[in-house]
């Protein structure tokens, strides 16, 4: 009996042995992607349409541009702005039936806001540094999400809510109060938009893990990340589907990593990582470039899974891929988030990619969210590359032309003009508007018509570059 | 051109006269299947309402589909007109490859069935259009538009492209174009056709035998351009003799004294109260009379301008910059404004459903097709749109039915209300918007 036991034993654990060794793969289709913004205040508090103040923000979300006195604090510190200029532009007339009140502030704000350097013609969200630094609120709180990326232990680092320490996610610190990144569960604006548009098929990433031993427990597993030119497919209730299959791209947007399967969860090695970028048009779809970056992947007992991907980018990237989809003003004015807060925080916060040839850093620590539903990853019948479309190349090539600007602006801090196309106001714009006369509607490229004002502008001579 | 049991198509044919009967037609019906006793059937009319920036969700979906649903909060007040209401949500906007255009890309593909490539065009007729071709061929107007906002290009019916048909923007316009110049009563005895209209059309005859013998004499290519271009002078020509015959109404309405030109149309609200209704009443007159049997009224541009006196946001900027309260759900500014457009809407219903026409009312003889650009403005989704359609047209479309889309493409509204109208359609729409199953159990 114990001899026959024995051998059933002796069985069992051979064959357990065997199915352990099996290669094995799992795919997943990304379902939510967010930077790892925590958020502090209670989900279930309201005071008249406010976000509640919380650990992370104690003064609750940005108001940039949300009310005339804000406005006034931000231009006051314009030098060239005299006081009845603030507040004719602050406080723009427009009252009574005839007015269109939100098309007056919006414009005029809008347009003020894209003029602030330090000399009337510069174009400071191309030109952030031309400009005064306005002020953003950081994150206070010490919990946040991410990663030890340095591998050091710092006074200032964040614990995870695991209560790993060490945690390197200055991108938060620097951003996490702003308003349309925050609010709970993936609630903010630009979260909820980027994830809708993923899902309406603006971009797919897909997401595969792949071993040859024990699927819970693997040593030297892999796991590739991608851009897949496959559309997220839906259910009937509008949910993303399960067991789709999705082909994965060996595209500028993917990366193969070593990982490691500890009861379940997937930690990859250290290394530099590319995939799509958050993008809530089309114009923004690049690669987010994430050095000495690492993932992590935790499953969820119903099949899906939890990620988190960190790694140092380049803060010009962080801060362009945010500003010129639409126009800097447009979308500062509508989201209470001024950019050149944002621009000087970023700097500020920046702790990483040390450039030896100015001594100063130019990544910033980050993370973010990914929620994963399972799906089938396979390669293409035959290597393709990122389709591209061809009626928005227009307006591809102007925002890469303006984010380029950017970085040479922030780089050389020799002030440059606004690309032809970008969505940026030119000078002959923004001071026209901006000076406190009533403004026009559809005035402003990125927004209505102005092509006689940008043809006006391209003709204009250049003003001499402040010595 | 008017169509009966007994029309016949006539012609020559070497030196002798040729004629032909018709089939059956389902024209020849009324909304029961019977010949109408009077061997006219009433016409059955296409009208279109558009709002900017959508509803609130939690706020517009009933919890139930069917008929017993709960009336929601923002679906109020359309309460008295209920049963004659159908409800559309849960509708899905695929886009495929196409990009979102902001504002656009919803209603585009609600009134054409074709996710748009660009922002501003559309890639085929819209809705209207297309339904115009059926029903409005025999009137004065193909369709009519209006803008209660003020704007003429606040216009929602196009051929296609990016140029539209302009709205109407004040109610003057509005009224000097129903019932200004050419224009004459029907329901007054000293009706007579237009000399004006007559020597046009005597024109148009006097070359027809010479377009022939010209059609003989060209290749196949030139053959072909030569239809198209005939084509519109036979649509001219249909126009011409609708003109030259006293529509034939039913209702009993008077046209009123022109509106005040002192009216300020813009998109405020008190002044969108004033001008909507005017603007309803002198659309439903229109149709009434037999003017028109299409029209289309909007109340704003897809970034709904409208506000209340003191609101320096308003309904668009208040999509973006309101919070949402994170103990209600949504944001509360916005849903004022989304009861506010429901509130337009339902004065719209109230103007049709004020015309006794025959057993019913001109609402019961028409459909209303309500539209918007986006589900959840605040981030630009189109998913979900909703969409609220009015009036049983003339019988054929069963209504106070809430439909839970199950993610049906938008398009199978416009495919169901097409077929409701009997336009001869077996599919609509392109790639994933494409549909050949309309909402058969709303079809009579």
């Amino acid at each position: 009996m114990i001899k026959r036991v024995l051998t059933a034993s002796c069985i069992a654990v051979m064959a357990a042995g065997y199915i352990q060794a099996a290669p094995w793969v799992k795919g997943y289709v990304v379902a939510f992607y967010d930077p790892a913004f925590r958020f502090g205040g209670r989900a279930d508090y309201s005071r008249g349409s406010e976000i509640q103040p919380g650990v992370d923000c104690p003064h609750g979300s940005t108001v940039h541009f949300a009310v005339p006195s804000q406005v006034a604090q931000s231009l006051s510190l314009v030098p060239w702005r005299t006081p009845q200029e603030v507040e004719a532009i602050a406080s723009p007339p427009a009252n009574g039936l005839t007015r269109d009140p939100a098309g007056v502030y919006f414009h005029t704000w809008r347009a003020a806001s894209a003029f602030r350097g330090y000399r009337r013609d510069i174009e400071t969200y191309i030109n952030p540094f031309a400009a005064e630094d306005p002020g953003e609120p950081e994150v206070t709180s010490r919990i946040g999400e991410g990663f030890n990326l340095d591998g050091k232990i710092k006074p200032d680092d964040f614990v995870s809510p695991d209560g790993e320490k060490g945690i390197d996610n200055e991108l938060y610190r620097a951003w996490g109060c702003d308003s349309p990144w925050r609010g709970p569960d993936g609630t903010g604006t630009l979260v909820l938009r980027s994830n809708d548009k993923m899902l309406e098929g603006l971009f797919t990433i897909v997401v595969r893990i792949s071993g040859n031993k024990d699927p819970m427990n693997d040593d030297e597993a892999t796991l590739e990340i991608g851009y897949s030119p496959d559309q997220i497919m839906k259910d009937a209730r509008g949910n993303v589907g399960v067991d789709y299959s999705y082909r994965i791209l060996k595209s500028e947007q993917y990366t193969k990593l070593k990982a490691r399967v500890k009861d379940g969860v997937v930690e990859t090695e250290q290394a530099d990582i590319h995939m799509p970028e958050i993008a809530w048009f089309y114009n923004q779809l690049r690669d987010a470039f994430f050095r000495q970056g690492r993932i992590r992947v935790t499953p969820n007992s119903d099949g899906t899974a939890a990620g988190l991907v960190g790694g140092y980018r380049d803060f010009r990237d962080v801060y362009t891929q945010n500003v010129f989809t639409q126009a800097g003003g447009v979308q500062g004015v509508r989201e209470h988030e001024d950019h050149i807060a944002l621009y000087y925080a970023l700097r500020r916060h920046a702790d990483g990619m040390l450039n030896p040839k100015t001594g100063r850093y130019d990544g910033i620590s980050c993370a973010y969210r990914l929620k994963l539903v399972p799906a089938f990853v396979v390669d293409p019948d035959k290597p393709m590359g990122i389709p591209s479309r061809e009626s928005e190349a227009g307006r591809k090539k102007a925002f890469d032309e303006t984010a380029a600007a950017t970085v040479r602006a922030v780089d050389t801090l020799v002030v440059q003009p606004v690309p032809p196309d970008s969505t940026e106001l030119t000078p002959t714009d923004g001071i026209a508007i901006g000076i406190g006369g009533v403004p026009l509607r559809g005035r402003g490229r990125g927004y209505g018509e102005n092509r006689a004002a940008a043809d006006k502008a391209k003709t204009a001579s250049p003003q001499p570059d402040r010595p | 051109m008017k169509l009966n049991r007994r029309f016949l198509l006539r012609g020559t044919c070497q030196g002798a006269l040729a004629v032909m009967g018709l089939p059956f037609l389902d024209c020849f019906l009324n909304s029961k299947g019977q010949a109408q006793t009077n061997g006219r059937p009433l016409p059955t009319r296409f009208n279109t309402f558009f709002w900017g920036c959508g509803l609130t969700a939690s706020l517009w979906i009933p919890k139930t589909a069917g008929t017993d649903y709960e009336m929601t909060v923002q679906l109020k007040p359309l309460e008295p007109w209920r049963k004659k209401l159908n409800v559309f949500s849960g509708l899905r906007v695929p886009l495929d490859s196409k990009p979102n255009g902001q504002h656009w890309s919803g209603l585009a593909a609600a009134i054409t069935g074709i996710a748009p490539s660009r922002t501003g065009e559309f890639e085929s007729r819209t809705i209207d259009q297309q339904v115009a071709e059926v029903i409005g061929k025999g009137v004065r107007f193909r369709s009519v538009s209006a803008a209660s906002s003020g704007d003429p290009k606040q216009s929602y019916s196009s051929l296609g492209g990016s140029n539209l048909l302009p709205s109407e923007p004040t109610p003057l316009s509005l009224y000097t174009r129903l019932f200004g110049p050419g224009f004459q009563d029907p329901t007054k005895g000293d009706w007579k056709p237009d000399p004006r209209i007559l020597m046009q059309k005597s024109v148009l005859s006097a070359v027809a035998e010479d377009r022939r013998r010209v059609m003989r004499n060209l290749g196949p290519g030139d053959r072909a351009r030569m239809d198209q271009y005939f084509t519109s002078v036979r649509q001219v020509e249909q126009q011409m003799e609708a003109e030259l015959q006293r529509p034939s109404i039913e209702a009993k309405v008077s046209i009123p004294e022109p509106p005040s030109k002192d009216l300020v149309a813009n998109n405020a609200w008190p002044n969108l109260q004033v001008i909507t209704p005017l603007m309803a009443r002198l659309g439903a007159i229109a149709l009434a009379t037999d003017q028109t049997r299409v029209f289309n009224l909007s109340v704003s541009a897809p970034q709904n301008q409208m506000f209340v006196p003191g609101d320096p946001l308003g309904f668009h900027q208040s999509t973006h910059e309101e919070p949402v309260d994170p103990k209600l759900g949504y944001q509360p500014r916005v849903a004022k404004y989304n009861l506010e457009s429901m509130e337009l809407f339902a004065a719209f219903l109230k103007e049709l459903d004020a015309i006794r026409e025959g057993g019913g009312t001109l609402l019961d003889h028409s459909v209303v097709m309500a539209f918007t650009d986006q589900a959840y403005a605040r981030i630009h989704s189109v998913d979900g749109l909703p969409i609220l359609v009015a009036g049983g047209a003339s019988g054929r479309l069963k209504t106070g039915h809430h439909i839970v889309g199950d993610n049906s493409p938008v398009s199978r509204v416009g495919l169901t209300l097409q077929k409701a109208l009997g336009v001869s359609v077996d599919n609509w729409g392109k790639e994933s918007l494409q549909v050949r199953t309309p909402y058969t159990e709303l079809l009579a």
